[in-house]
């Protein structure tokens, strides 16, 4: 039997030239100008859109007639209303806020960032749904013989349970605390296939990746919950599992 | 009259000279300092080309099985530290978080690679003669992506099964299991051409 230690000695064979190294750096080198300028040009821009506004804003103000010169008097009523703007504008600029670091989030689980939450293991079930604060359930209806379950609480942003089965079979339930995509599979997005079902009566996106698994997800009750199925006749055997997810969900506990 | 004018010119003109030679020198100081900067940009650049460079390009070649489309992950790879400038607590944090963002990019351009057939590190095994190597890394070739990261990273780099998890964003249990049944199937393969051979 051939030792798997070989491997490295494979590895070896494999160097950075020192062509390639100077056509590395070179290529970045480029790239950093193309990337000044273009930064330069967006900066001028930028400025020159602001002198255009305020010019502009100047000249209607200057020009307009009609404009009531007393100033508004203070009442109650008008501080009230203006206090309760200045909320909404700091409650919308903290939404905004919250959202773009969800979406910088969502966006870091796929493939390209370094966020990375470090899941912790339950023994059961219920301990993850303990530990986790969030219904997540057993499944009966995975379509292969299960030898090995893993539950996993992601620090309360998700929690998950793994089946695994004799050959390469593999079925990942996850469920997050909020409409972000927890489910940590990514896809290569000009091969994707995408589509949109229903599955008692909620909208369920089901997509494709590269080795053949399925992945279903949906959003109940303000949080995604997600499928992936790895193994034979996926586009059956997946749909089966989000019904009785669902189901679970509806009845509160296990169905 | 004439006089207070010329007089007031020439002060005029003194003082003119005294805010351009003021404005030059803090000019001086900052210009350098910057040119510095960017030679320490470099430096750092070429520092980690030489330290991880093989490194990135072997678990890229790993998931990608050619030369071409590796150095183009190695290219990605140093062009993201550049843009990002991550702030790193050792040498070990380096390079970790190089070989996730290699490995990151490398599963993006994986589904482009089956249009490709090169494999040059075959063709040297072979050029070798190194029938031993070859079929080792045919078999590990073999497997898919996720299970030959983990034979990567744990057999190539050293790395232990928590640590390639930390990377990769999964538990440690799920890595252990994912190796465990790399290594069968690894088996497999490698006892099927052993026993063809015989």
């Amino acid at each position: 039997m051939i030792s798997v230690s070989k491997y490295k000695e494979v590895m070896e064979h494999i160097e950075v030239t020192e062509d390639m190294r100077e056509r590395v750096l070179g290529n970045i080198a480029q790239k950093r100008r193309r990337q000044k300028i273009r930064q330069t040009v967006r900066i001028v821009s930028a400025a020159a859109a602001c002198v255009v506004v305020v010019f502009g804003a100047a000249y209607i103000l200057k020009n307009r007639t009609g404009i009531d010169t007393q100033p508004p008097a203070v009442t109650e009523t008008s501080a009230a209303q203006t206090t309760a703007l200045t909320t909404a504008g700091t409650t919308a600029a903290a939404t905004t806020y919250t959202t773009a670091v969800q979406t910088a989030a969502s966006t870091s689980t796929q493939w390209t960032d370094v966020a990375v939450i470090m899941p912790t293991e339950c023994g059961s079930a219920e301990e993850l749904r303990t530990k986790s604060g969030l219904p997540i359930y057993d499944v009966r209806s995975v379509p292969f013989k299960v030898t090995e379950t893993h539950y996993e609480n992601g620090n309360g942003v998700f929690a998950g349970i793994t089946y695994w089965g004799e050959e390469e079979e593999m079925c990942s339930i996850r469920v997050s605390r909020d409409t972000t995509d927890q489910s940590g599979i990514g896809f290569v997005e000009e091969t994707r296939i995408d589509k949109a079902i229903e599955v008692d009566g909620v909208p369920v996106t089901l997509t494709t990746d590269i080795e053949g698994g399925y992945l279903a997800s949906w959003i109940t009750d303000g949080r995604c919950c997600s499928v992936f199925l790895r193994g034979k006749n996926n586009a059956e055997n997946i749909l089966p599992i989000v019904s009785e997810i669902l189901a679970q969900h509806s009845a509160g506990g296990q169905s | 009259m004439e006089l207070a004018i010329s007089n007031i010119s020439r002060s005029f003109r003194t003082a003119l000279q005294e805010i351009c030679r003021a404005v030059f020198a803090a000019a001086a100081q900052v210009l350098p300092a910057k040119k510095a900067k960017a030679l320490t940009e470099e430096q750092h650049l070429r520092m980690i080309m030489d330290t991880h460079g093989n490194r990135i390009l072997r678990l890229a070649y790993s998931y990608l099985h050619n030369m071409q489309d590796a150095e183009d992950i190695l290219q990605d790879v140093l062009m993201k530290w550049v843009e990002q400038k991550p702030e790193f607590e050792s040498d070990e944090h380096e390079k970790a978080w190089l070989l996730r963002v290699t490995a990151n990019l490398s599963k993006n351009k994986l589904d482009y690679n089956k249009l490709r057939d090169t494999d040059e590190l075959n063709d040297e095994l072979a050029a070798e003669h190194r029938e031993d190597l070859s079929f080792v890394w045919e078999a590990v070739k073999a497997l898919p992506a996720n299970y030959s990261e983990v034979i990567h990273l744990f057999y190539a780099e050293g790395y232990q099964t928590d640590e390639i998890a930390e990377m990769l964003g999964e538990s440690g249990a799920n890595i252990r299991t994912r190796l465990k049944r790399a290594r069968a199937k690894l088996k497999e393969i490698l006892q099927e051409e052993y026993d063809f051979g015989e």
